[in-house]
C-alpha cells in the first residue's frame, strides 16, 4: 500500500505541481481582480454620491443663516458663552455636543444656536427614547 | 423457568444493542475529546456558541452513531442525518451569511475602498495552504495523501470563515468535512493568540505606531448602495461565490435600508442561532472515531494553522507595502484583519496597535480589511469551486 501511494504519487507530482500553481495564480490574481474592481467602483459611487449629498447640504444651509437665533434658549452664564445652553447643563456636555456636530456636519461651534434638554414626549409618560422602544416592540405588522 | 430465560435473553438484548459492545476503542478516545472541548467552551469560554454544540454534537455521535445513520429501506434515519442535510446541500452556511451581513456594517470599507486589497491579499493562506497540501499528498506517506479537491478544501481553512470553509468542504470533498470545520472554528477560537506573534515579527516598532487619518462619514445612500452593487458585480462575473455574497448582502442590505427591521432582527438574532445549533451539532457529529482518527485529520490540523499564518502574514505585508507607497499612512497591523473572523482579527489589531502607541485607535480603520476579507473568503472559494468543481 504504502509502496503504491509513493509510485502514484511521484507519477502524479508533475501534473499536481502545475494544477498546485495554476490554482495559486488563478487564485491570487482572481480575487485581486475582483477586489480591485470592487474598490474602483466603491470609490467611483461614493464620491458621486458623497458630492451630491454635500450639494444638498450646502443649498438648506444658506437660508438657514438669516433665521433668527432661537427664542427658547435662555442666556445663562455658561462657560462656552457662544453657545447658549440651558441652565444645569455643564461646559463639557456644551462642548462635546459641539464636537459632535462639528465632526458630522463640518460647521463651526458658533452654528449651533441653543443647547436644551429634551421634554418628554407630549401625551406620555415616557420619554422619546423610551416611545421609540415602545413603538419598535408594538407597530402591527 | 419460561419467566427467567425471557428475563435473560431480555437482558442480552438490552446488552448487546448498548454502546459497551456496538462502539470501538476509537469511539471512546473521541468521547474524551468532545468532553475537552465542552471544558474548554465552558470553562475557557473559547468561542462557546460554536464549540459547545459542536462538541455534544462529537459526543453524541460516538455515543450512539445510529444517530448519524441514513435512512434505510426499513428504517427511517438518524436525527442529525436529516439536520446534517443543511451542511451538506451547502444550505447553513449562506444562511448564517446571512445573519452576518445584517450584523456587518460597511461603513468603514466604503469609507476607505483601499481596504478590499488587504481583504485580498490575506486570501494568500488559501492558496499556499493548497499548494502544501499537494505537496504533502505527492510525499507518499500513508493514510496523508489528499486529492485537489481535498487539498483545496484544506486550504479553504486559511480564509478564517468558517461558513466558507464548510461551505467549499460540503462541495468538494465531504468526507473531510468533520475535521475541517473543526480546524476552522479551533483557529478563529485562537486569533488572538495566533495573530499577535506574527504580526509584531513582520513590522517595526515604528510601523506599528502609526496613527491613521479619521475616516470620513458615510451617507446612508452608499451603505444602501453597497450591497446592491456588490452582488451585481460578483454574482455576474464570479456565479460560484453568489449564495454566499448574495445572502451576506441581502442581510446587509435588510439592514441598511432600514424599513424591515423586524427580518434584519430575526436574520442576525433567531435565524442565526437555530442554523448555529444545527450546524455545530450536525458538524460536530461527523467526527466520528472511525472518521476522525486518522493520518489526515492531523494533517489537516497543522495545515489549517499553517493557512492561517500565511494568511495573516500575507495581510501584514501587503498592509507593510500600502505603508510604503502611501508614505506612512497606513498602519501595517490593519492587514491581519484581512483574514475574516469578524470581528476577532479587527479587535487584535487595535490590542497590538495599542501595545505601541496607547492612543491609538485602529479599531474602525481594521474593520474595513476585516469585512473585506467576508468578501474575499467568498470570492477565493467562488475561485476553488470554479477550478476544482
Amino acid at each position: 500500500m504504502h509502496m503504491l501511494l509513493t509510485a502514484s504519487g511521484n507519477a502524479n507530482t508533475g501534473a499536481d505541481g502545475i494544477l498546485a500553481l495554476t490554482v495559486l495564480i488563478t487564485g491570487m490574481v482572481v480575487v485581486f481582480l475582483m477586489l480591485i474592481f470592487l474598490t474602483l467602483i466603491i470609490k467611483l459611487y461614493g464620491n458621486i454620491v458623497y458630492s451630491v449629498t454635500n450639494k444638498e447640504k450646502k443649498k438648506p444651509a444658506e437660508p438657514a443663516k438669516a433665521v433668527s437665533p432661537a427664542p427658547a434658549a435662555p442666556k445663562t452664564a455658561a462657560p462656552a458663552p457662544s453657545i447658549p445652553a440651558e441652565p444645569g447643563i455643564p461646559a463639557e456636555v456644551v462642548a462635546a455636543i459641539a464636537a459632535a456636530v462639528y465632526y458630522t456636519e463640518g460647521v463651526p461651534a458658533s452654528a449651533v444656536r441653543s443647547i436644551r434638554r429634551s421634554r418628554k414626549a407630549a401625551g406620555s409618560g415616557r420619554s422619546a427614547w423610551g416611545l421609540a422602544g415602545v413603538l419598535e416592540e408594538t407597530r402591527p405588522f | 423457568m419460561e419467566i427467567w430465560n425471557g428475563f435473560v435473553q431480555a437482558l442480552q438484548r438490552i446488552w448487546e444493542t448498548s454502546g459497551f459492545v456496538g462502539n470501538d476503542w476509537r469511539n471512546y478516545i473521541m468521547i474524551v475529546i468532545a468532553l475537552a472541548l465542552l471544558y474548554l467552551a465552558i470553562k475557557k469560554q473559547f468561542e462557546p456558541l460554536l464549540l459547545l454544540p459542536i462538541a455534544f454534537g462529537m459526543l453524541l455521535v460516538n455515543l450512539y452513531p445510529a444517530i448519524m445513520a441514513a435512512p434505510t429501506e426499513d428504517a427511517n434515519g438518524g436525527l442529525f442525518y436529516y439536520l446534517y442535510q443543511g451542511v451538506k446541500l451547502g444550505i447553513y452556511p449562506p444562511l448564517i451569511f446571512l445573519g452576518i451581513g445584517a450584523m456587518t456594517d460597511f461603513g468603514p470599507l466604503i469609507a476607505n475602498p483601499k481596504s478590499f486589497l488587504l481583504g485580498a491579499a490575506a486570501q494568500l493562506g488559501i492558496f499556499l495552504t493548497f499548494i502544501g497540501a499537494m505537496f504533502i499528498g505527492n510525499l507518499g506517506i500513508e493514510g496523508m495523501s489528499f486529492t485537489p479537491q481535498e487539498a483545496g478544501s484544506i486550504g479553504s481553512i486559511g480564509g478564517a470563515d468558517g461558513p466558507t470553509a464548510i461551505f467549499v468542504t460540503s462541495k468538494l470533498a465531504e468526507n473531510l468535512l468533520g475535521p475541517i470545520a473543526v480546524a476552522a472554528y479551533s483557529y478563529m477560537a485562537l486569533v488572538p493568540i495566533i495573530q499577535p506573534p506574527i504580526m509584531k515579527a513582520l513590522t517595526t516598532k515604528k510601523e506599528r505606531a502609526v496613527v491613521m487619518e479619521q475616516l470620513r462619514p458615510v451617507s446612508k445612500l452608499e451603505k444602501i448602495l453597497f450591497p446592491i452593487i456588490v452582488t451585481i458585480l460578483i454574482a455576474l462575473l464570479l456565479p460560484d461565490a453568489a449564495p454566499l455574497v448574495g445572502m451576506l448582502m441581502l442581510g446587509n442590505l435588510m439592514r441598511e435600508s432600514g424599513v424591515v427591521s423586524r427580518i434584519s432582527n430575526t436574520a442576525q438574532n433567531e435565524l442565526m442561532n437555530i442554523i448555529t445549533i444545527f450546524l455545530g451539532v450536525t458538524v460536530g457529529a461527523t467526527a466520528s472515531g472511525e472518521v476522525f482518527l486518522s493520518g489526515q485529520t492531523i494533517g489537516i490540523i497543522i495545515m489549517g494553522l499553517l493557512a492561517f499564518c500565511f494568511g495573516t502574514a500575507g495581510g501584514v505585508l501587503f498592509g507593510k507595502l500600502m505603508y510604503k507607497v502611501t508614505g506612512g499612512k497606513v498602519n501595517p497591523l490593519i492587514g491581519s484583519a484581512g483574514v475574516s473572523a469578524v470581528p476577532m482579527a479587527a479587535r487584535v489589531s487595535q490590542k497590538v496597535g495599542q501595545e505601541e502607541n496607547p492612543s491609538n485607535f485602529l479599531l474602525m480603520h481594521a474593520m474595513g480589511p476585516n469585512v473585506a476579507g467576508v468578501i474575499g473568503s467568498a470570492v477565493a472559494a467562488g475561485v476553488l469551486l470554479s477550478i476544482l468543481g
